[in-house]
């Protein structure tokens, strides 16, 4: 009796465990009863962002009697890798922000569809949105997302520091002479003129930072990360080291002191008269009581006006099985929520729409109409598959440069030995 | 009916057995066997893979940057390895005296190692961080005014990453030298007592013959571990300043998730998988030759 109980018990065991495998496998998404197509939608926004998201989303549902959106929203870290592992396994989302940064990467890794024919039945008119935005986002001549925003780095001062270093105008917006010599006197102002402990220049000196500091001034100078054909770097040269060597200079003269670990962190306590950093920060800074400042793009030291910057973009990852109804959709959503996008700037960031950027709505949210002109000056990195790899060569090569290390001759040749191996 | 009875015995066995078995070979064998394929192939998820032989273990033998990061785990492993043994014996030693307050001392060391790694990395940032950190704003207060950088400067770096572990995974070993010290016979002190030997002697002839079995499980375990190294550097210092704090763990993650070389992380798990076995092996043929 007793063997033949304890033989019940584990085939019971063994039998649960297999059904709690087995799982339940029609719990998937797809046309449901209430006759509206049904979406799921990822995203990696974070904090503020994912919030807006959030009640944009809850608002298009309520507003569309067609569509309804399910939102899921992931970790950052891992967004990228889920979505490859996602599509891989075929249980892809229908629609999912990307970055501009990212698009050729997904693009070549077949891991994105070309939105070029859902976008014409969508009725999506691409000349509403801003051209410099939406050229970086066609690859091979197709449209492959429908661009929400840029986020570029900008400039944020404070305004006390700056004010009692007679460094605001009558509006009070900073004063700045133009070219290099201007920016660096301007520094130099501030630093003579605050208490001492106070940062002219308050940048993160590691991680992201230096890189889209470099690539700001670098495209200003009109330089190019790599050749026409994407195969070789092609930075390595007067503009290069130029761009770079600005950086180092602030760095020398104490402007902008050494190893930052956190600059934004020195701005919102005050320490700081300048820091520049992504228009995101704007969410975060107006949030402090008592921080005076203004958000300005950031001055055009050398030939031209640009800076680093990104998009959010809606792309539609690929399934085996992609209806045409559900792709058109997606972009449906995305178009909507391009338009309604006022309330995602309350984020910091820029709408990609000018109409947007003219609505009241945008115009009534304090600091980010001084620094929508960005829009048209961003300069995205290229699309190349290897984008992310290349990046990670260059801060790596850049944030040890602003260790004060190494020479800016040698960081760009390492830099550049490495990305050719990464491109062979 | 022997047979049959021996059999049925089997049978069950196996049943009871069977669930751990599943996860272990899903979980365990599987992926074990599939890396070495991966790492036979130009693989990354998503896409087609080729049948490249051995090229990936030859690509990595001649990127300077896998060595590097070879040999700042093996730094690591030996310098952490000893330290962290040494610092949590000396406190299970002292947390066993039986002073007032053991109750807390035992629970403060162990606190920091049911953190998780982001929140521990958190912690020594903003208490090593330049300009605004605990640590040098205390520095200039009394005076010393030149800024340190704790996390910028290769070398500090390193000692700022070994304080960190030993502060967050010393608490483990504590706990197991703990339960050693409290096997070991009272009489055995007592006896030694009486024939006048020092605490110098009975540490070294009674407490730490003793604790073998103990030290054995704790030196592989901490030897492991400490291959490891991962969220440590990579959320202190990026594994900078450029590449110098960079541990061989960081180094397969950037090119196996950022790079999608697949083939050639899974080839570098191989080289970390065969050196801590190999270190694990030659640990325990050691303690068991002193027998």
């Amino acid at each position: 009796m007793k063997k033949v109980s304890a033989f019940t018990l584990a085939v019971f065991l063994l039998s649960t465990f297999l059904v709690a495998c087995g799982g339940d496998s029609d719990s998937g998404g797809g046309e449901e009863d209430n006759g509206k197509t049904n979406l799921t939608f990822w995203t990696p926004l974070s904090g503020g962002d994912g919030d807006f998201m959030k009640e944009l989303v809850s608002e298009f549902n309520s507003e569309n009697a067609e569509i309804e959106v399910e939102l899921l929203n992931l970790k950052a870290e891992e967004y990228y890798t889920k979505m490859r592992t996602s599509v891989t396994s075929d249980q892809a989302p229908d629609v999912a922000i990307a970055h501009t940064s990212k698009l050729s990467e997904l693009e070549s890794a077949n891991l994105i569809v070309s939105i070029e024919d859902a976008a014409d039945s969508a009725g999506v008119e691409w000349d509403t949105f801003s051209e410099n935005i939406v050229d970086a986002t066609i690859i091979k001549d197709e449209h492959y997302a429908v661009p929400l925003d840029t986020h570029a780095l900008i400039m944020y001062a404070n305004n006390k520091i700056l004010a009692e270093a007679d460094l605001l105008d009558e509006s009070g917006q900073p004063v700045i002479e133009d070219g290099e010599e201007g920016f660096i006197q301007f520094l130099e102002k501030i630093k003579e003129n605050s208490p001492s402990g106070t940062f002219p220049l308050s940048a993160t000196s590691t991680g992201d930072s230096p890189l889209r500091m470099w690539w700001t001034f670098y495209s200003q100078l009109g330089g190019e990360l790599l050749n026409e054909e994407g195969s070789q770097a092609a930075f390595n040269n007067e503009q290069g080291l130029e761009a770079l060597s600005f950086l180092g200079k602030m760095v020398e003269d104490d402007l902008w002191p050494k190893n930052i670990a956190n600059g934004g962190e020195l701005f919102t306590a005050q320490k700081a008269a300048i820091h520049i950093n992504g228009v995101w920060m704007t969410g975060a800074l107006e949030n402090n009581e008592g921080l005076e400042f203004s958000a300005i793009p950031i001055p055009q030291v050398f030939d031209e006006q640009a800076m680093w910057g990104d998009s959010h973009l809606f792309v539609v990852p690929r399934q085996n099985e992609q209806s045409d109804e559900k792709k058109e959709a997606s972009i449906v959503f995305a178009n909507w929520i391009a338009d309604h996008s006022s309330s995602w700037a309350q984020a910091g960031h820029v709408p990609s729409k000018p109409s947007v950027i003219e609505s009241e709505e945008f115009q009534e949210l304090p600091y980010r109409s001084d620094y929508a002109e960005i829009g048209e000056d961003v300069s995205y990195m290229p699309n190349t598959p290897k984008l992310t790899a290349i990046n990670d060569v260059l801060k790596k090569h850049f944030n040890q440069y602003m260790t004060g290390d190494v020479s800016p001759e040698d960081t760009l040749s390492n830099a550049e030995e490495e990305v050719n191996n990464l491109l062979k | 009916m022997n047979d049959q009875s021996r059999l049925l015995t089997n049978v069950k066995a196996y049943l009871f057995l069977a669930p751990f078995l599943l996860v272990y070979g899903l979980f365990m064998v599987y992926p074990i066997a599939k890396g070495f394929i991966i790492s036979l192939h130009d693989w990354s998820l998503g896409m087609e893979s080729t049948f490249v032989g051995f090229a990936n273990y030859s690509s990595m033998f001649r990127d300077s940057y896998f060595w590097e990061a070879l040999w700042n785990t093996l730094l690591f492993v030996v310098i952490s390895t000893p330290a962290l043994i040494f610092v949590g014996l000396a406190i299970a030693l002292l947390v066993n005296a039986g002073l007032k307050g053991t109750t807390f001392l035992r629970s403060a060391f162990f606190l920091p190692f049911i953190l998780s790694i982001s929140v521990i990395a958190s912690v020594w940032v903003f208490i090593l961080q330049p300009y605004t950190g605990l640590l040098n704003s205390f520095l200039h207060t009394i005076g010393f005014t030149e800024e340190i950088f704790w996390l910028s400067d290769a070398k500090l770096a390193w000692v700022s990453i070994l304080l960190a572990t030993v502060w967050w995974t010393v608490g483990f070993n504590m706990v197991l030298f703990l339960a050693g010290l409290q096997e070991i016979p009272e009489e055995f002190y007592e006896a030694a007592e009486m024939d006048g030997a020092s605490s110098w002697k009975k540490f070294m002839f009674i407490t730490l013959p003793s604790l073998k079995g103990v030290m054995l499980l704790t030196v592989v375990l901490q030897t492991i571990n400490s291959f490891k190294l991962f969220g440590q550097p990579y959320l202190m210092t990026g594994g900078g300043p450029g590449t110098e704090t960079r541990a061989l763990v960081q180094y397969i993650y950037e090119k196996g998730f950022i790079e999608q070389q697949m083939g050639v992380a899974s080839s570098m798990s191989y080289v970390l998988f065969a050196i801590t076995i190999t270190f694990a092996f030659i640990q325990f043929k050691f303690f068991q030759g002193k027998d």
